[in-house]
C-alpha cells in the first residue's frame, strides 16, 4: 500500500510541474502592436508588429544592423482568423499579452468597430490596457513600418508621443482599450480616440536608413482626436478643439494657450494646475463648466506694459475670454454638426439626477443637449512672467 | 490535543468559506440583480443575515459535542436523522461540484486555455483528498496558513488598486430605490451566508477553546462579509457598471490594474492565488463534510478519495460549459441553497420544540 501511495505521489510530480501546454520564449512572437484594416472585399487585413528577438549587437557587421521589429501582414474573414494565419509567415505563434498599441484604419473606424471591441474583450490573452489610435489618411501597415529615431519600436514611439502630448500639450488623451470599451458600452457616452498620420515616403521609411538621417524620409505625427458616434467614426477635431475637449474632461495637466491681444499681436501662456468642474442644473436645463488654472507668461508679441499690475489683469481677462470662447465654439460645433456627445454631458446629467434625466430624455430624445445652455467660465491666474520683468524693447 | 482545533482555526475556515463561495459568481449575480448598487446589497445582506447567524449558533448549541449527523440522529431518531443527513450532504456535494467547476473553469479561461479541465481538476482533487485523509486538524491548519497569505495578497491588491478607484463609477446612488439591492441580498445570503451551516459538522468538543466560540463566529462573519464588500465595491469603482457586467470574472480583471509604486505591476496572477486557495479550502471542507456524514464515527479511509473523484468527474461532465454554469448559478443554485437553508430552519424549529417540551416536563 505504501509503495502504491509513493507511486501515486511520484506520478503527481509530473502533473504539477506547470509544463502542460507551456510555450518557451523561443516559441513565441512577442507582439507590440496590431494594425487593423479592411480590404475592398471586406476581409480584415491585420498588420502585426513583432519584436525581433534575434541576438542584437555583437558582430556589428551582421546582427547589429538587424531591424528591431518585424511586420507581418495577414488576412481573414475574422480577426482571429487573420491573426492566427500569421503563422504562414512566422514560425512562432503570436503572444499578445505585451501588446501596447492597437491601430485602427479610418475605413474600419467608419464602418464600425463593434466586432473589434467584442474580439479584444473576449480574448483573455490581451490585457485591456493597450492604447487605441486611429490611423488618419494612412494605412496602419504604413504607419507601423516606419523606423523611428528615438525609440527602437515604433509602437512604443507612438505610445510615448501620445503620453507626452497628453502631459505637456493636451491635444490628445491616453485612451486605453478599456476606456474605449467603457465609453461604448455606456449609452450616454461616445468614443473618442487619438489619431496618427503617416508623413513622407513609404518605401524609404521602412528602412533602417530612415533613422540615420537628421531629417527622416518618413515619420509619424500625432493628430487631434477622432470622434465617434455610436460605433462609427464621424470626424476629427482640430488641434484647438482637441485641447478644449481635454479641458472639459479635466484631462489636461500642462498646456499652452495662445491668445490674441486686444489691439495687435499674440501672447502665449503656459497653463499649469488646470482644474475643471462640471455642474449640471437639470431644473433650469443648464450645464456649468468652470475652469480654474494657473499660468505663466511664456511669450508676448504685443504692446503691453508688464510693469503695470493692470496689464496682468488684462492678460488674464483676454486669456479667460479666449478659453471660454474656445470651449463654447467646440460644444456648439460638436452638438450641431456631429450630433454626438463626446464630452460625457449626458452621463453628468444622469448621475446628477437620474429621474429628471429620464424625463427630459423622454421629452427631447436625441436633441436633449441642444435644449441645454452651456455656461463656460474660466479663471486663469497669471502667477509668473519668466526671467524678465518687462518686455524687451529699445 | 491531537485532532483538535482552536477558535482561530475555526474562524479561518468560516471566513474562507464565506468569501470563496461568493467570488467569481457572486459579483456577476449581484451586478445583474442590483446594478450599480450591488455593493449596498452586501451591507443589507449582512443585516438580514443576522437571524441566519443566530440560527446557526442556536443549532450549534444543541448537543454541542455532537457533529451534525449525530445531532440529527438524536433529534429525529436513526432513520429520519439519516434522511436529513443524506439531504444535507447531497446539497454540500452539489456545492462542492460548483466550487470545482468554478475553480477549474477560471484557471482554464484565464491562464491555461489549452489545458483540459480534468487535468487542472486532478491536481486540486488529489490535494483535497490528501488533506482530508490527514483530518480536521491538518485542514484547519492549512486554512489558517492560507488565510494569512490571502490577507497579505488582499492587502497588496487593494493598496495597488486604490489609484484606479473612481467614486463617480458608483453613481447614481439608489436610482431605483432600495428594492433592487434588497432583492439582490438574496444572492449574498444564498451564495455566501448560507454556506456557514456546513460548519455544523465540527462539534464543539473538537475545539480546545470553545469558550469564545460565539464571539469568533460573529467576528468571522463580519470579516468575511467585509472582504466580499471590498471586492464588490472595488470592482464597481474601477470598472464601472457597464464593464463589470460583461466580464465573466470582473474581480480578476480589476487585478490587472494593480500598480504598486509605479513599477510593480502585472501581478494579478499572484494575487489571484487568494481566490484559488479559498476555493481549494472550500472544496476540501465540503468533502470533509460529506465524508463525515457518511461515516460520522468511523475512520474515513478511502471515502474522501472516492468523493473528490466523483466531484471532479461530475463537475467536468455534468456542466457542459460556463454559459450553462452562469445560468445555473443565477437561476438554480440560489434556490438549491434556499432549500438547504430550509432544512436548517426545520432543524432549528425541531430543536426549539424539543427544548420547550423538555422544559415543560
Amino acid at each position: 500500500m505504501k509503495k502504491l501511495k509513493l507511486l501515486i505521489l511520484t506520478m503527481g510530480i509530473f502533473l504539477i510541474t506547470g509544463c502542460y501546454n507551456y510555450r518557451e520564449l523561443t516559441q513565441i512572437a512577442l507582439t507590440s502592436a496590431i494594425g487593423i484594416d479592411k480590404s475592398e472585399n471586406g476581409e480584415y487585413v491585420v498588420s502585426i508588429q513583432v519584436l525581433n528577438t534575434q541576438k542584437q549587437g555583437g558582430d556589428s557587421s551582421s546582427s547589429g544592423d538587424m531591424t528591431k521589429f518585424i511586420l507581418y501582414t495577414s488576412r481573414g474573414k475574422t480577426l482571429q482568423h487573420a491573426l492566427r494565419t500569421t503563422i504562414f509567415n512566422s514560425p512562432r505563434r503570436l503572444y499578445l499579452n505585451h501588446m501596447s498599441l492597437l491601430l485602427i484604419s479610418e475605413r474600419v473606424a467608419k464602418e464600425g468597430i463593434e466586432d473589434l471591441l467584442d474580439y479584444f474583450a473576449r480574448n483573455a490573452e490581451f490585457r485591456k490596457q493597450f492604447l487605441v489610435v486611429v490611423s488618419r489618411d494612412s494605412d496602419p501597415s504604413d504607419v507601423m513600418q516606419v523606423v523611428t529615431p528615438l525609440e527602437a519600436l515604433n509602437a512604443q514611439n507612438i505610445v510615448d508621443s501620445i503620453i507626452a502630448d497628453a502631459k505637456y500639450y493636451g491635444m490628445t488623451s491616453k485612451i486605453t482599450y478599456e476606456d474605449m470599451l467603457k465609453n461604448y458600452l455606456n449609452p450616454r457616452t461616445n468614443i473618442i480616440l487619438p489619431s496618427v498620420k503617416y508623413l513622407g515616403n513609404a518605401k524609404k521609411g521602412e528602412k533602417e536608413g530612415n533613422v540615420k538621417q537628421s531629417e527622416p524620409d518618413a515619420s509619424i505625427e500625432i493628430q487631434p482626436m477622432a470622434i465617434f458616434k455610436d460605433e462609427k467614426l464621424v470626424g476629427y477635431l482640430t488641434d484647438e478643439e482637441s485641447r478644449g475637449l481635454s479641458y472639459i474632461q479635466n484631462n489636461i495637466n500642462n498646456s499652452i494657450l495662445t491668445c490674441n491681444c486686444n489691439h495687435d499681436g499674440v501672447f502665449t501662456l503656459e497653463m499649469v494646475l488646470n482644474k475643471t468642474k462640471l455642474k449640471a442644473d437639470l431644473k433650469h436645463q443648464k450645464i456649468q463648466i468652470h475652469i480654474n488654472a494657473k499660468s505663466n507668461i511664456k511669450e508676448i508679441n504685443c504692446d503691453l506694459d508688464l510693469l503695470d499690475p493692470n496689464t496682468i489683469t488684462e492678460i488674464e481677462k483676454m486669456a479667460n475670454h479666449h478659453l471660454e470662447k474656445m470651449i463654447q465654439d467646440l460644444i456648439e460645433n460638436i452638438l450641431n454638426n456631429y450630433e454626438t456627445d463626446i464630452f460625457g454631458f449626458e452621463e453628468l446629467l444622469y448621475k446628477t439626477d437620474p429621474n429628471t434625466y429620464h424625463k427630459l430624455q423622454k421629452q427631447y430624445g436625441e436633441e436633449l443637449l441642444e435644449n441645454f445652455d452651456f455656461e463656460v467660465t474660466a479663471n486663469i491666474t497669471v502667477q509668473a512672467k519668466g526671467n524678465i520683468i518687462k518686455e524687451i524693447t529699445r | 490535543m491531537k485532532g483538535k482545533i482552536n477558535c482561530l482555526q475555526y474562524s479561518t475556515i468560516m471566513i474562507i468559506i464565506l468569501v470563496s463561495s461568493f467570488m467569481g459568481i457572486g459579483v456577476y449575480s449581484l451586478v445583474k440583480a442590483a446594478g450599480v448598487d450591488a455593493y449596498l446589497s452586501i451591507l443589507l445582506a449582512a443585516i438580514i443575515g443576522i437571524p441566519v447567524l443566530l440560527l446557526f449558533l442556536y443549532i450549534n448549541s444543541y448537543e454541542p459535542d455532537l457533529s451534525l449527523p449525530l445531532k440529527l440522529e438524536k433529534l429525529y431518531g436513526k432513520k429520519l436523522g439519516k434522511v436529513f443527513t443524506f439531504f444535507c450532504s447531497l446539497f454540500i456535494f452539489i456545492f462542492a461540484n460548483n466550487y470545482m467547476f468554478n475553480l477549474t473553469n477560471f484557471i482554464v479561461s484565464q491562464f491555461l486555455p489549452e489545458t483540459p479541465l480534468l487535468v487542472i481538476g486532478i491536481v486540486f482533487a488529489f490535494l483535497a483528498a490528501y488533506a482530508n485523509l490527514q483530518g480536521l486538524e491538518t485542514l484547519s491548519r492549512l486554512s489558517l496558513i492560507l488565510l494569512f497569505i490571502n490577507i497579505a495578497l488582499f492587502g497588496i491588491g487593494i493598496f495597488g488598486l486604490i489609484p484606479s478607484f473612481e467614486f463617480d463609477n458608483l453613481k447614481p446612488f439608489l436610482e431605483f430605490g432600495i428594492a433592487r439591492p434588497l432583492k439582490a441580498t438574496f444572492y449574498v445570503n444564498t451564495l455566501s451566508i448560507f454556506t456557514i451551516f456546513s460548519l455544523l459538522i465540527i462539534p464543539k468538543n473538537k475545539m480546545v477553546d470553545s469558550k469564545n466560540f460565539n464571539r469568533a463566529v460573529v467576528i468571522s462573519y463580519l470579516i468575511g462579509l467585509f472582504f466580499i464588500f471590498t471586492f464588490c465595491i472595488i470592482t464597481l469603482g474601477i470598472l464601472g457598471i457597464h464593464l463589470a457586467s460583461i466580464y465573466q470574472y470582473p474581480e480578476y480583471i480589476i487585478l490587472k490594474h494593480v500598480n504598486l509604486f509605479g513599477f510593480l505591476d502585472r501581478i494579478e496572477n499572484i494575487i489571484t492565488a487568494t481566490w484559488i486557495f479559498g476555493l481549494f479550502i472550500s472544496i476540501t471542507f465540503a468533502i470533509y463534510y460529506v465524508s463525515t456524514c457518511i461515516a460520522p464515527k468511523k475512520e474515513k479511509k478511502n471515502i474522501p478519495i472516492i468523493l473528490v473523484t466523483l466531484a471532479l468527474l461530475f463537475s467536468v461532465h455534468i456542466i457542459p460549459n460556463n454559459t450553462s454554469f452562469n445560468s445555473y448559478i443565477y437561476y438554480v443554485a440560489p434556490f438549491l441553497k434556499m432549500i438547504y437553508f430550509c432544512i436548517f430552519i426545520i432543524i432549528g424549529i425541531t430543536i426549539f420544540i424539543k427544548k420547550r417540551k423538555k422544559n415543560n416536563n
